[in-house]
């Protein structure tokens, strides 16, 4: 059994890697995934297994989005809906579900709440020292805006378009606003962030469950960590013949929980309790540190 | 991975358990300095410089309380000197509080940070570097205490305001210990460092104490001065987090016993070089921060 498997074992789990199938789910399949699949694999190839195993994920997780009653008219569902900071946050992945009618061609935008953005313009003072040279204010910021498509923008409609339907960083700070020049730096800081974003090749067809004439596509925003809590609205556009119109939104909620729901609650609004409180936690923790090294300590002198 | 809730993002938590461990271990191993890497490590690691600062200096309320309980036991504090010093710490950390909070306002806190580290990181990095060179040179650490008295001792004599203080033996200036815990508790404040690296020196050279009740004393003061920094901090600019604290702490403590058994095998001056350049790298790093081109030129305020 064991020889028979080894060649064609490396070619299976890459083909698995590279699709990220989750292997607890074949696991479940047992024997058929175990001898079949791989046996399958050395005959068909990569190129056969990629949408078998997209099928299989889509199996596996019933959470994306697959209402039947739904499929049969165009919008846009988005996978979690809800997403939670703990203390184990480091970022969160967003699976949006896109259907159009035939022949169009799927924009998301995903914005978070606009706020009033003030950043730190560097400058050079006394000749050699880098520092803070005064303030640059974007009013009504999104603090976070990304855009993805299946092509790239500028191939489904003109600037002027895309400006209106509000899918360019052109859009957010227009040319005409007093900070309009320094643009281009806020939306590299941005960028290098992870909170904005247009990415051309975000979204791919997927396999549509329907029998009917939607088009369906696929892709995973990603939110850093240091995304802000508040609602995200995703919203869908299609385009066709360089028009663009909406086809539907979403909402997905950004909260604090747990720990850190706790800490940064009373940290805001009881702020010298918590001053008090880390002193002492601080305390008992250093005594209690201590206590125990010093009995280790003095049982090895 | 773990998200710091007044950060408002998230760290490896094994990188900072690690940075714990190394500035504990090096604190461990010279007794004292290896504190005021923590501040400009962090900042490495993205964490804004007013949160590094202020849970810095909530890590020290923790790393102070078992030693300082264990010299409170042992006597070897002087509360006298120490409370003259606190009195100027808790005067410090409250206008160090205040200063950085109109910094912030202004935009320039994290410069007025990085700036005062540069300076205190290079002299404290060149004065620990040529003190154990000369050192391993042979020539030992006689000049310092030679020199110093002729001119300080006479200026210390001189200040109105003498006290004595009978655990240490002494009859100085209460002007002196009152200066020196106020410079040390607005360094607390804007740097989230203990300062033990300033005091310890001065107490031994120019208060000439004994040496017994130095590390007491300063290590009382320090602890103190930091309870008041850490809550001053969390009422009046937020930047406390408890997570950090706490992460670091642990870090630094298991770091602090492998440093004190390691302290006691190797040669300290080789190792104390090493510090002393591992201090001037960071300084040269935050030095080049302030001078380079900045890759951006905007940037995040920080905080809220």
């Amino acid at each position: 059994m064991v020889p028979r498997r080894k060649p064609v074992a490396p070619c299976a789990a890459r083909a698995f890697r590279a699709v990220r199938v989750p292997l607890g789910a074949l696991r479940h399949h047992g024997r058929l995934f175990r001898f079949v699949f791989p046996a399958f694999c050395a005959l068909a190839g990569v190129p056969v297994i990629l949408p078998l195993s997209l099928t299989a994920r889509a199996a596996e997780r019933p959470a994306v989005p697959a209402a039947t009653g739904e499929e049969a008219v165009p919008g846009l569902q988005v996978q979690p809906e809800h997403v939670s900071i703990g203390s184990d946050f480091g970022g969160a992945s967003l699976t949006v579900r896109a259907r159009l009618p035939e022949g169009f061609q799927p924009v998301v935008r995903l914005r978070g709440p606009g706020e009033r953005l003030v950043l730190k313009r560097k400058a050079k003072r006394a000749g050699i020292l880098w520092m803070t040279a005064g303030e640059v204010v974007f009013e009504d910021l999104p603090n976070i805006y990304q855009i993805m498509s299946a092509v790239p923008l500028a191939d489904l409609a003109g600037p002027r378009v895309l400006s209106d339907l509000g899918l360019s960083y052109e859009s957010l700070v227009t040319s005409g606003s007093p900070s309009a020049d320094w643009r281009g730096e806020l939306i590299r800081l941005k960028e290098q962030a992870g909170l904005f974003s247009i990415t051309p090749s975000g979204l791919s067809s997927a396999a549509s469950t329907a029998r009917e004439s939607l088009e369906v596509s696929t892709g995973v925003f990603r939110l850093p960590a240091l995304t802000p809590p508040g609602e995200l609205r995703l919203e869908l556009f299609g385009f066709r013949n360089g028009e663009g119109r909406g086809f539907g939104s979403a909402q997905v909620t950004v909260e604090r929980s747990g720990l850190t729901r706790t800490v940064w609650l009373l940290a805001s609004e009881h702020a010298f309790l918590y001053g008090c409180v880390a002193v002492l936690i601080a305390v008992a923790a250093g005594v209690l540190c201590g206590w125990i090294f010093q009995g280790r300590g003095v049982g090895g002198h | 991975m773990i998200y710091l809730p007044i950060a408002g993002n998230s760290v490896s938590i094994l990188m900072l358990i690690g940075l714990g461990g190394v500035v504990g271990f090096l604190s461990g191993m010279f007794g004292v300095g290896g504190g005021f890497l923590m501040t400009p490590l962090l900042m490495m690691l993205g964490i804004p410089a007013t949160v590094a600062a202020a849970s810095d200096a909530n890590q020290i309320v923790a790393a102070s309380a078992s030693g300082c309980y264990a010299h409170l036991r042992a006597r070897t504090i002087d509360l006298r000197m120490g409370s003259v010093m606190l009195v100027g710490g808790l005067l410090g950390g409250t206008l160090g509080v205040r200063l950085i909070k109109i910094l912030h306002a202004l935009g320039q806190a994290d410069f007025a940070i990085t700036a005062v580290y540069v300076v205190m990181l290079g002299g404290v990095g060149s004065y620990m570097f040529f003190e154990s060179l000369s050192a391993l040179r042979g020539r030992g650490r006689v000049p310092k205490s030679k020199l110093r008295p002729s001119v300080h001792r006479r200026a210390a004599e001189a200040l109105p305001f003498v006290m004595e203080f009978p655990r240490s033996k002494i009859r100085v200036s209460a002007l002196i210990p009152f200066l020196l815990g106020t410079l040390v508790g607005v360094l607390a404040a804007i740097m989230g460092v203990g300062g033990g690296f300033i005091m310890v020196p001065i107490m031994i050279y120019l208060l000439r104490m004994p040496m017994h009740v130095v590390v007491g004393t300063s290590l009382f003061q320090i602890m103190l001065t930091c309870v008041n920094v850490t809550v001053q901090q969390a009422s009046f600019n937020h930047t406390v987090d408890v997570e950090l604290a706490l992460v670091l702490l642990v870090g630094s403590v298991i770091g602090a016993q492998i440093g004190v058994r390691a302290g006691r095998r190797l040669k300290a001056d080789q190792i104390k070089i090493l510090l002393a350049v591992l201090v001037l790298a960071v300084m040269t790093k935050m030095l080049l921060n302030l001078l380079l081109t900045p890759s951006h030129l905007l940037a995040f305020r920080g905080g809220h």
